[in-house]
């Protein structure tokens, strides 16, 4: 009879790998505090007279009977881990001067215990192209908030938590990165990639309170905390990206010789000739352009040319709001959006120009004679 | 919960209530058997040579998904032989018996999945919901038996031992 067998770790080991025992996101694990109590029976015979069976205790027990045995026991503690994810693993779109503009993540806690969550930003320079593209666009880290979902999954007034007060095992919360205002110095194309960082903390102390790992002697009727994440720090993070669409506006300007009062065909720009300019305004950008205005420095050396145009107008439009308007002084009198101010600037405004959509452009000309 | 626990808590209530008399009739006796049930973890250390070494430990830092090794002793504390000994153990509720890991020198092991009727593994069969039937998974074993074919001297022990998962 063998009074004591070793355990053999080496064959433990390999059963170890070979089942792979995994926690999937959906895995109901046993809450900590659950006490897992055991209690094995024997039966046996004594002269071939079966006796009463006698159940086990944690140091041995000897008295027969259902139910006079005790049961070894130890209590399951706190498996801290937790999933950050970028929603969508598309970058969200914003152009200049938006309102609130924001980046959704989730954190999902896949321990067997209600935990807190605190929140850090960091500006991911280098490292990480999400979802394609460098970060290359400085949106102000500083002022990047980090909002908690009320419950309703729409980012609004109502999200107004900082950090995850409370979150249930197995129960996943939307965390929004808010831009308070997208700064307007940022171009069509810019890109910026923010990491939101999640640190376990304590339930129910609004983030305050980091959750720290037990240290010490183990303790079977005690719930000590583990921590089970990567890394094992209860610290978890993803990536989102912000990418600008913006109206990008080109300008050109051309001159033409119309007539420099002996020939129109190949005219020289000598005095009194009369000289017409072209600008052209493109938008190469994503957004439309709106609210555009044209400022014009007449040359001094020049004199701005009336009812040149179709019905006696003074300036052409091609492929704005109105095809022509006329060009007062010193106000926009009948509010067509073109006119030249006090210091001889002429001005061709949004009500004439209309909004350029993306790829579109507007063409204005007007002519002058040269002194 | 499971038919087991419902089993075993009508028997400590009958324990604690009708068989009161019994109960301390029972305990004036003392039972040829010390049965003991310890649990345990297994740890990695680093032993004096350097080397990477595991032992077992009390099972007091447990999460889900470690394995706990049950380890249970039988002593014979009579003068006389004990016969006909099994040893039964329901797999404790929030765990997962882990296949294979079931283990006692000269014992047959058996298995059960309702708790009452224990059989070899090729033996547990289980019903699908579309009527076809298949070999019960290890997982799926709700309580283990090891039966000793022959007896147990005075002062003689035996050890058997299995692992499960905490869900």
């Amino acid at each position: 009879m063998i009074t004591r067998t070793l355990f053999r770790p080496r064959a433990a080991l390999i059963a170890v790998a070979a089942i792979g025992w995994s926690l999937g996101a959906s895995a109901q694990l046993t809450p900590a505090g659950t006490s897992i109590t055991n209690r094995a029976t024997v039966n046996y015979s004594v002269g071939g007279l079966a006796q009463a069976p006698i159940e086990s205790s944690p140091t041995g027990n000897t008295t027969p009977g259902a139910g006079l045995g005790t049961s070894t026991a130890f209590v399951v503690d706190n498996r801290v881990d937790l999933t950050v994810a970028e929603v969508g693993a598309t970058a969200t779109t914003t152009t200049p001067g938006t309102v609130n503009a924001f980046l959704r993540y989730t954190v999902l806690n896949t321990g067997n215990s209600p935990q807190g969550y605190a929140f850090t930003l960091a500006e991911e320079v280098t490292g990480s192209t999400f979802p394609a593209g460098n970060d290359d666009a400085d949106f102000g880290l500083g002022s990047l908030v980090v909002r908690v979902d009320d419950g309703d999954g729409i980012f609004n007034a109502g999200d107004t938590a900082t950090a995850i007060d409370t979150l249930n095992a197995g129960q996943t919360a939307t965390v929004y990165v808010v831009s308070p205002s997208v700064p307007l110095t940022l171009l069509n194309g810019n890109r910026t990639n923010i990491r939101l960082q999640a640190r376990v903390a304590r339930p129910g102390t609004a983030g305050g309170t980091l959750e720290t790992e037990s240290v010490g002697a183990n303790n079977p009727t005690q719930v000590e905390v583990v921590f089970a994440d990567a890394g094992r720090d209860a610290t978890e993070s993803a990536v989102d990206q912000f990418v600008i669409q913006s109206a990008a506006i080109t300008v050109t300007k051309s001159q033409n010789v119309l007539d420099d009062g002996f020939t129109t065909v190949n005219a020289r720009a000598i005095p009194n000739a009369l000289v017409e300019y072209t600008i052209g305004v493109t938008n190469t950008g994503l957004s439309p352009a709106t609210g555009l205005a044209i400022s014009d420095p007449i040359p001094t050396t020049t004199t701005f040319q009336t009812g040149l145009y179709a019905g006696g107008t003074d300036i052409a439009i091609t492929g704005g709001l109105l095809p022509t308007c006329v060009a007062e002084t010193p106000t926009d009198v009948n509010t067509d959006g073109c006119f030249r101010n006090g210091t001889g600037d002429l001005i061709v405004g949004a009500a004439a120009l209309g909004s350029i959509a993306p790829a579109g452009a507007v063409t204005v000309k007007f002519t002058v004679r040269i002194k | 919960m499971s038919n087991r626990t419902t089993v075993l808590r009508l028997a400590m209530l009958a324990a604690a209530l009708g068989g009161a008399t019994t109960a301390l009739a029972q305990t004036a006796d003392r039972g040829c058997i010390e049965l003991k049930t310890v649990a345990e973890v297994q740890e990695t250390y680093v032993d004096a040579r350097g080397n990477e070494a595991t032992r077992l430990v009390p099972a007091a830092k447990v999460v889900p998904g470690d394995e706990v090794i049950w380890t249970i002793v039988a002593n014979n504390v009579c003068t006389t032989p004990a016969g006909d000994i099994a040893i039964t153990n329901p797999v404790p509720e929030h765990m997962r018996y882990v296949g294979s890991s079931a283990f006692g020198p000269g014992s047959q092991i058996v298995f059960s999945l309702d708790g009452n009727t224990f059989a070899a593994p090729d033996a547990l069969v289980v019903a699908e919901a579309d009527g076809t039937r298949r070999t019960a998974r290890a997982d799926e074993y709700s309580a283990i038996r090891w039966v000793l074919p022959r007896p147990m001297g005075p002062s003689e022990s035996m050890m058997v031992r299995y692992r499960a998962t905490v869900l």
